[in-house]
């Protein structure tokens, strides 16, 4: 074990951990998409119901569950690693920037966009799954999570969250396939591609949820 | 004829601390490269008794890589795949205030004005920049073919000229383009097997301790870079570096 834990030590080591972390995470988002998807399906929140204790009471869904919590927390330990790093080895900027910048906004500020979402996944977690964990009496889920939806001040909440999300993985989910090695003129056009309908894809089909239950008088 | 405003970076010593002089120069041709107003300029300086302005340069011809400093905020100025003794005053206006810093990297520390110490690119080099080669006479060169796309993608890595505009330019001070570029080329050609797995751990090992940043992949480097190094070559070390690291 001990080339592993040397080999994660060093700057790509770092970046290769956080670039994976920010995968697996991708990859939650899309199944939690899935399931949030089903809240507009006018079926009394059934379907959304059935999904949800699967979910809840699958043991291989909380063995992933304890995987999730720890690839967020590798995610967000090797992110302050990567970044405390990169800022102490540039102590001294520029007096002057070149017009047009060399840098993309985003990529600038992974950390800060990373800590927006971290804060909304901890009144998200407060707000649904806690609730729905560890309350008593136990919440009906589908009634708790529309309720949450339908609330404007969440709606705004959730909908600024997404568009934080939409910008970290704009630089993330493009930026893991080049630390991978992957981003070579033979596959550029495709990560690209994939990259852009998931940046811009999946927090919007989140967003779309509070905006139809909040703002659209969805029922 | 031109008259420029200059705000150069002073510093004395790698321990004091610097500041921004303004200095008129007047009567520049447009024909002159950047570092020859600066030769004028330091003329003017020593005929003043001033000190002149400490700046690094070598062949002039930009090949050798010891140009540096940053001009208004860009590495090597204004015109992309020129170094800073290839680019000429025609690229700027009359009236024009140009602002020259040094490369800023805490592992290139400034040691006078705009004179940086660039060794640890030497120390990188050092920890993987070579190739096994055994005594006697040189085999005939066609006897190790080499693909075509192989050689092009050497030789475009090998055109790296080690002057660290990329350090410079990148917000995290990240030397991965440097070291992509080094590590391509060899990984690249049949030369560079013997050592292959060996030169990559080294070579980033090198670059962490001398204390370059991680690369955010964000492009300021091959935006900036003289020689037109790109991105894919990062891509390749960190290829190499699962690689070496997994087998």
């Amino acid at each position: 074990m001990g080339w592993f834990m040397k080999a994660l030590s060093t700057s790509i080591g770092k970046k290769l951990l956080v670039g994976l972390t920010g995968m697996f995470l991708c990859i939650f988002l899309v199944v939690h998409l899935y399931i949030n998807l089903h809240l507009f399906k006018a079926d009394g929140g059934e379907t959304f119901t059935a999904m949800a204790e699967f979910m809840a009471n699958t043991w291989a869904v909380k063995v992933m569950e304890i995987g999730l919590f720890l690839g967020i927390l590798l995610h967000i330990i090797y992110g302050i690693l990567v970044t405390f790093q990169n800022w102490s080895a540039k102590p001294v900027g520029y007096t002057t920037s070149p017009k047009p910048g060399t840098s993309k906004f985003e990529s600038r500020n992974m950390i800060w966009l990373g800590l927006i979402v971290l804060v909304f996944l901890v009144i998200h977690l407060q707000g649904i799954y806690f609730q729905v964990k560890f309350g008593t009496p136990k919440p009906d889920i589908y009634h708790l999570t529309l309720s949450v939806m339908k609330d404007p001040t969440w709606a705004v909440i959730y909908i600024i969250a997404m568009y934080a999300l939409a910008i970290h993985l704009k630089h993330g989910f493009q930026s893991a396939f080049q630390t991978f090695g992957l981003n070579t003129p033979k596959y550029k056009g495709l990560v690209d591609l994939v990259a852009y309908v998931f940046w811009i894809g999946i927090p919007l089909a989140f967003a779309s949820i509070p905006v139809y239950f909040a703002f659209l008088g969805g029922k | 004829m031109m008259n420029i405003t200059l705000k150069v970076w002073r510093q004395k010593s790698c321990n004091s601390q610097g500041a921004f002089a303004t200095y008129g120069v007047e009567g520049v041709s447009p024909d002159m490269s950047f570092l020859e107003m600066l030769d004028m300029l330091n003329e003017r300086l020593i005929k003043k008794g001033e000190e002149p302005i400490a700046f690094d340069h070598d062949c002039r011809e930009g090949i050798c890589g010891t140009c540096s400093m940053v001009i208004n905020g860009r590495p090597h100025g204004p015109i992309k795949g020129v170094t800073t003794c290839q680019l000429h005053m025609r690229s700027f206006s009359d009236g024009d205030t140009i602002v020259i810093e040094p490369f800023r990297a805490k592992a290139f520390p400034v040691i006078k004005d705009l004179v940086v110490d660039r060794s640890s690119f030497e120390r990188i080099m050092v920890a993987g920049g070579y190739v096994s080669v055994r005594t006697g006479n040189a085999q005939d060169a066609n006897a190790l073919p080499i693909g075509k796309h192989e050689a092009d993608e050497a030789f475009n890595a090998a055109a790296c000229i080690g002057c660290g505009a990329c350090v410079a330019s990148c917000k995290n001070s990240s030397a991965m383009l440097f070291v992509g570029a080094k590590v391509s080329q060899y990984a690249l050609l049949p030369q560079g097997q013997p050592e292959r797995k060996q030169r990559v751990l080294n070579m980033v090992a090198a670059m962490d301790f001398e204390g370059f940043g991680n690369c955010s992949n964000t492009g300021a480097c091959e935006a900036t870079c003289p020689k037109g190094i790109d991105l894919p070559h990062i891509a390749r070390l960190n290829r190499e570096y699962i690689a070496a690291t997994l087998s």
